[in-house]
């Protein structure tokens, strides 16, 4: 008989399974109308962006969908409309439009001679109990540099839900966790950077800038350094992962993650900002700038503003869609892509392409400051009034905003 | 010179041990020693052990002693040796009787392969009609197994046919002298003489050839089975032809050779299984010793689940499938193991690139029985880590697989089979998803023949495949979660054959499959985790089938095989179904209520006919034209959204909403050989009607999902194709060349919106590759160098490609194309090797060889797949937040060295 027994030598250590950039001979259909609207139960403006879409091989991501009619229909036949703000932007008027639990809404969007429309959609508003509570954890870090991978551990506060029904299953959610962090910095020193007059001889580069006779009118350096800044969480529009039916209704929802939040104290700014500036005959003369140490602030606040949506079938599913084409990364059992389904449709030419979702749902928003403890590995949440901060990312020194958490 | 030497030496030597084994005068009896018996003995021992009785006259015999070793030869082959010996002949009264003669002058023995004269039938009806009816089995003649699609030819008449699926044949014959020529690839043509006397019985038998074959000679069709088989689309392949295949990555394949067949491709480098003119894996019923099969490869599709070594016949069928067969629609892979030789011990062992084999063969109980014992083991990480893929690189990937053959003859009529398999595989991707798969396979078989027209075969068959699948992304080990899953397949099915006469072979029987399916077992995976647990419901289901065929002989042209299965499945509790509202589309939000149902309480019943027909018409001794048509119903299938097939796949049973999937194929063919059956041909055209086929909508969620039947929808597919096949099959050059043309389509039919894929407009399947070309070439240089090359192309699969992005809130999100619209490149990819054989002058113990081959020679980047990943933006004024890849597996030449060994 003959039979392979040995195989010796493997003579290309390599098999070199790689990839590389492709660009298909792709026929792109024409520009697509991009829609973003939300309607909430909330008494405030509500926004619609509207936006073209472009071919993908395209250097721009999207336009401003400018000089459209946009108005809201709800199922009493009332029309709310829209007013162009610039860039796409559609805004309602708060005193002509709230959304109301129980009404069913259809978006309208009239541009370029097309009529596009949304499925309607029903704002429901199940009563529903919750409870909100933290644990301090650790978790794993891997950040890649290059070609290497580092891998540490940190401490961070999760938030968990507990959802319990009143009278009926729970319907889908999704929550919007924004969580604000203040920060005070201690000014350790101020330095100034002096530009020398155009008529002075003088030079300035000796002495301390405190002595320089150009600083007379210079008020002190304020002592204390106060950042903010807002963040939106990074990762997927969370949602719930469990559906009632008749069989088995959904009462409960336990431990339903929110967010999970590093402990360690963010540097806020910079180790120096500019906190005044020296003015010399109507010109730019320097800058006094404030030094501070960013590793040690002084007081540092959480806090978490949690919008919670309860949304359609259909909302639930575009965002599901949306979290699995941003988590594609080319594996090898990857699922095949798949059209996005939006509710946005072209009822004047079928033919014409429209993507995104208008989102109707109800809305409940609460804020909190939160407490994690090392040491006890848990997190202290106690309900607490913020807002959104206007700007959401700033610093000042010497005078807190008016909304600071002491 | 010396070689020469060498040989007369060789041939002196064997001369003169003839010499002394024939001179032992009778008065040294005592000192003969005990290994040569007399002719008494083989007598007593043929009517003891084989129930074979033996005439002759003793004085015939005076003096002769043979050697004990004859009487583990068959018993042809002992007449033939014992009657060369003496210078008689033989004759077969029929498969018990045997009668030895003188030698005539001028018979037919002239040919060293032809057999004596042997009378067949009752000699009192002789001459009572002017044609008899001949039938029989075809069998190995070292094994005893039978022998499917050899020829059985009257060269003088014009007159042939081929032995059936049992190796039973069955020809009408002029009455009087015959002579037979018997033809089965990789055995010795056989000439036996026979005098018909009236209808009557004879069991033919065929030896292996020692005729070495080209390496890639992998079909074992008899060179003119193509021509005379009623079945079509039928691809054979025996122990010789296996030994032959083409070597994957150093290891001999058969899934992957037979993705090299006209009909038959795989998904590319990586993958699971093998698509059948469109049709998906689970279409497919790979059979071994009966026991179905759910995943038949290892690490990632690189291997498939045989071993290659323990394996004896392979049998594929891609249409005309019979009516004994059924469960699956698109082919039939039936695959039984054997020892080369069930009466000699071999241990074979082999080292791999990322394996190593261990076989055991063995007779057992005076030869009554034999054994095969075999494993393998993998070492594969190794390779992984060479591949500069962060993914690859930080993945593992281990197998190993155990199996067992004990067949036991207990006597003539009675044969039992028993076999054993299990594997075992776990591999991790990236350290982010581990996977774990095991395969466990059991039969038994037992075969009893009743008399030479009348057999039945009992076959209870097991497989469970268990898998797991978890996901640890490190940062987010609060959700972390392992699934597991599991089928179970059990089998009963009986068959009984009965060959009524000269026209009508009958076979009838009833099958049983009992499959129980555990969707998914959803849990936390370590510790740290807070998924919940979710266990998708339990399937259960009943499918019985009884079957009738008859394989009619119209004319001496015109062979019919017509058949009728009947299937009925049934869909057991416990279990719940969901009664949606009359809501136009299945969706959680249309759920008014569920009913349950309790342990085997029957939820769903379905039924229906499968008829199969089968025609040949042989238009000359070259050239024949088969027509065949057949409808399958299959109530399990496979449910995925990924373009390549995974181990986590969910299977899925047919229940209320999931209709069974049902198969109508229209083939016909037509073959002509040449040049003596050197080169032969065939073309194929062939029709699909798929009804049912499981299709996915967009973005469907598959795993742990309790209403599935929401994930999916039931579309049509329409596959059509037009095969070419050329071989030839001897000479320096040898090797084939086979061309498909071939379209796989799919539909949906729904009014409704969300029930269509593409506006109900047919698209391209994910098997859908229009063209593809096959050319293997064997070429013998010299007496010890060979060269051989294969040549792949074929269309580029389907796929869908992004065509617009926009922006929606801070997320860049892509359009995608209709599904399947667009296609990768095209694939093509060259292998080529070259085999040196070791001087066969160097005295060894084994003799060797060494082959050198380079897989991918021009080093094409084929597209394993195309996909779209979120980068960071290179430039800050720019938006190329996104970029389009092509996957590759193979991208350069890949060369490897390779010795083998015999002994």
């Amino acid at each position: 008989m003959r039979y392979s027994i040995i195989l010796i030598v493997f003579l290309s250590l390599s098999i070199s399974a790689c990839r590389e950039l492709y660009v298909p001979d792709v026929i792109s259909s024409e520009q697509a109308l991009v829609v973003d609207g939300l309607v909430t139960n909330q008494n405030e403006p509500y926004s619609v962006y509207v936006s073209w879409s472009v071919p993908f091989d395209s250097h721009k991501m999207s336009v401003p969908a400018t000089g459209g009619k946009v108005w809201v229909t709800d199922d009493l036949e009332n029309s709310y409309s829209f007013m162009d703000i610039g860039e796409g932007h559609y805004l309602s008027d708060p005193n002509d439009f709230r959304g109301i639990p129980g009404s069913t809404y259809s978006l309208h969007i009239e541009i370029n001679g097309e009529l596009y429309e949304s499925v309607p959609q029903l704002l429901s508003l199940v009563p529903y109990e919750r409870t909100i509570y933290g644990l301090v954890d650790r978790e794993e870090i891997l950040e890649t540099v290059g070609s290497v991978t580092r891998r540490s551990f940190e401490n961070v506060a999760k938030i968990y839900l507990n959802l319990k029904s009143q009278g009926g299953s729970l319907p889908r959610f999704r929550f919007d966790p924004i969580q604000i962090i203040e920060s005070t910095y201690e000014v350790v020193d101020t330095l100034e950077e002096i530009i020398p007059p155009p008529d002075s001889k003088k030079s300035l580069s000796t002495g301390s800038p405190f002595d320089s006779p150009f600083l007379k009118d210079i008020p002190l350096p304020a002592t204390a350094h106060f950042c903010w800044r807002t963040l939106y969480p990074e990762d997927q529009i969370t949602t719930t992962s469990a559906v009632s039916t008749p069989d088995e209704p959904i009462y409960e929802i336990n431990q339903q993650l929110i967010g999970s939040f590093p402990i360690r104290r963010m540097i806020m700014a910079r180790d120096t900002v500019n906190i005044d500036t020296i003015w010399y005959n109507e010109e730019i003369l320097g800058f006094v700038t404030a030094v501070f140490d960013t590793t040690q602030s002084l007081v540092h606040h959480r806090f978490l503003i949690l919008n919670e949506h309860q949304i359609t079938e259909e909302a639930y599913r575009f965002h599901e869609g949306i979290k699995e084409q941003s988590s594609a990364d080319g594996k090898i059992f990857d699922p095949l892509p798949a059209q996005l389904k939006g509710n946005i449709k072209c009822v004047s030419n079928p033919d014409k392409l429209a993507f995104g979702l208008f989102e109707v749902s109800s809305q409940k928003s609460s804020s909190y400051q939160y407490f994690p403890h090392i040491g006890s590995g848990t997190v202290r949440i106690e309900p607490y009034e913020i807002s959104i901060p206007d700007p959401e990312v700033g610093n000042v020194t010497g005078r807190p905003p008016s909304w600071w958490v002491y | 010179m010396s070689s020469l030497l060498n040989l007369k030496r060789f041939i002196f030597w064997i001369v003169i041990s003839c010499i002394f084994t024939n001179a032992y005068p009778q008065d040294t009896e005592g000192l003969i020693p005990k290994s040569y018996i007399p002719i008494d003995s083989i007598s007593g021992f043929l009517k003891q052990n084989r129930d074979t009785r033996l005439f002759y006259q003793q004085e015939w015999f005076k003096d002769k002693k043979f050697h004990s070793s004859y009487l583990d030869l068959s018993t042809m082959e002992i007449m033939e040796r014992i009657t060369r010996m003496v210078g008689c002949d033989y004759f077969l009264i029929d498969s018990l009787t045997v009668v030895i003669v003188p030698k005539q002058a001028g018979s037919y023995n002239s040919d060293p392969s032809s057999s004596g004269l042997v009378a067949i039938g009752d000699p009192m009806k002789y001459g009572q009609s002017s044609k008899a009816v001949l039938q029989g089995k075809v069998l190995n003649g070292k094994t005893g197994e039978p022998l499917a699609g050899a020829i059985v030819f009257v060269e003088k008449h014009n007159l042939g046919t081929t032995s059936g699926a049992k190796g039973v044949y069955s020809i009408e014959l002029p009455v009087g002298e015959n002579r037979l020529t018997l033809k089965y690839i990789g055995f010795e043509n056989k000439y036996v003489n026979i005098k018909l006397l009236s209808d009557g019985s004879f069991d033919l038998e065929l030896f292996e050839s020692s005729v070495k074959l080209d390496e890639v000679q992998i079909s074992a069709q008899q060179s003119d089975a193509n021509v005379y088989r009623t079945q079509m689309s039928v691809m054979k392949f025996d122990t010789k032809a296996l030994k032959e295949l083409p070597l994957t990555l150093g290891e001999k394949d058969i899934i992957k050779s037979i993705s090299l067949l006209p009909g038959i491709q795989s998904v590319g480098e990586f993958g699971t299984g093998f698509n059948v003119r469109g049709g998906g894996n689970d279409q497919n019923l790979i059979l071994i010793e009966g026991a179905p099969v759910i995943n038949s490869s290892h690490l990632f599709g690189l291997i498939s689940i045989l071993n290659a070594n323990t394996v004896s016949n392979v049998t594929l069928m891609k249409a005309g499938i019979p009516a004994s067969f059924g469960e699956r629609s698109s082919s039939i892979l039936s695959i039984d193991m054997g020892p080369e030789n069930p009466e000699r011990l071999k241990v074979k062992a082999g080292i791999g690139l990322i394996n190593s084999s261990l076989n055991l063969e063995t007779p057992l109980v005076n030869k009554k029985a034999s054994l095969i014992l075999g494993g393998r083991s993998s070492y594969s990480n190794w390779l992984l880590h060479k591949i500069p893929d962060i993914d690859l690189i930080n993945s593992s990937a281990n197998f190993y697989d155990i199996n067992g053959l004990l067949t036991i003859k207990l006597n003539p009529k009675n044969k039992i089979k028993l076999f054993g398999y299990l594997s075992q595989d776990d591999f991790s991707l990236s350290n982010s998803y581990i996977y774990d798969y095991s395969n466990l396979l059991g039969s038994a078989r037992w075969t009893h023949s009743f008399s030479d027209q009348l057999s039945s075969d009992l076959l209870a068959s097991y497989s469970q495949y268990d898998y797991s699948v978890a996901g640890v992304d490190t940062l987010k080990k609060y959700d972390a979660y392992q699934i597991n899953s599991q089928i179970k397949y059990q089998s009963l099915k009986w068959n009984l054959s009965y060959i009524l006469n000269n026209k009508h072979n009958f076979d009838l029987g009833w099958n049983a499959v009992l499959y129980n399916v555990l969707p998914g077992m959803e849990t936390p995976y370590g510790p740290e985790s807070y998924v919940k647990d979710l266990t998708i419901a339990p399937e259960k289901a009943l499918e019985l089938a009884l079957y009738l065929s008859d394989n009619i002989s119209l004319s001496d042209k015109l062979n019919m095989e017509v058949g009728l299965r009947y299937s009925h499945y049934s869909l057991l509790g416990p279990g719940n179904v969901n009664i949606y509202n009359n809501a136009p589309s299945l969706s959680l939000a249309s759920i008014a209520d569920t009913l349950s149902y309790s342990n085997n309480e029957i939820i769903k019943n379905y039924s229906g006919p499968e008829p199969r027909i089968s025609f040949r018409y042989v238009l000359n001794s070259n050239s024949s034209l088969k027509l065949s048509y057949n409808r399958i119903n299959q109530y399990i299938n496979l449910v995925s959204n990924t373009s390549v097939a995974t181990p986590s796949d969910v299977m899925k049973l047919s229940d209320t909403y999931l209709k069974p999937l049902t198969m109508d194929q229209l083939a016909l063919g037509y073959y002509k050989n040449f040049f003596q059956n050197k080169i032969e041909a065939s073309v194929e055209v062939y029709y699909k009607n798929l009804y049912n086929v499981l299709e996915y909508r967009d973005g469907a969620k598959i795993l742990m999902n309790n209403q599935i039947e929401t994930a999916l929808l039931n579309a049509m597919g329409y596959n059509y194709g037009l095969e070419f096949f050329i071989k030839k099959n001897y000479g320096k050059l040898n090797g084939w060349i086979s061309y498909t043309y071939s379209r796989s389509l799919r539909k949906t039919v729904s009014k409704v919106e969300a029930d269509q894929i593409n506006e109900n407009k047919a698209f391209p399947s994910n098997f859908d590759k229009p063209n593809n070309l096959v050319v293997i070439g064997n070429y013998q240089i010299s007496r010890r160098w060979r060269f051989s090359g294969t040549f792949t192309y074929s269309t580029g699969r389907p796929v869908t490609l992004p065509e617009q992005k926009y922006n929606y809130q801070d997320y860049h999100l892509i359009y995608y194309s209709d599904r399947n619209k667009y296609r990768l490149p095209d694939y093509h990819r060259l292998d080529l090797s070259i085999t040196l054989d070791e001087s066969l002058r160097i005295r060894k113990r084994w003799k060797g060889s060494w082959t050198v081959s380079v897989i991918n020679l021009y080093g094409r980047k084929n597209a394993y797949s195309v996909y779209y990943q979120n980068d960071n933006p290179m430039q800050p004024d720019t938006y190329t937040s996104g970029s389009l890849y092509k996957m590759y597996i193979i991208g350069r030449p890949f060369p490897t060295l390779t010795y083998n060994l015999s002994f």
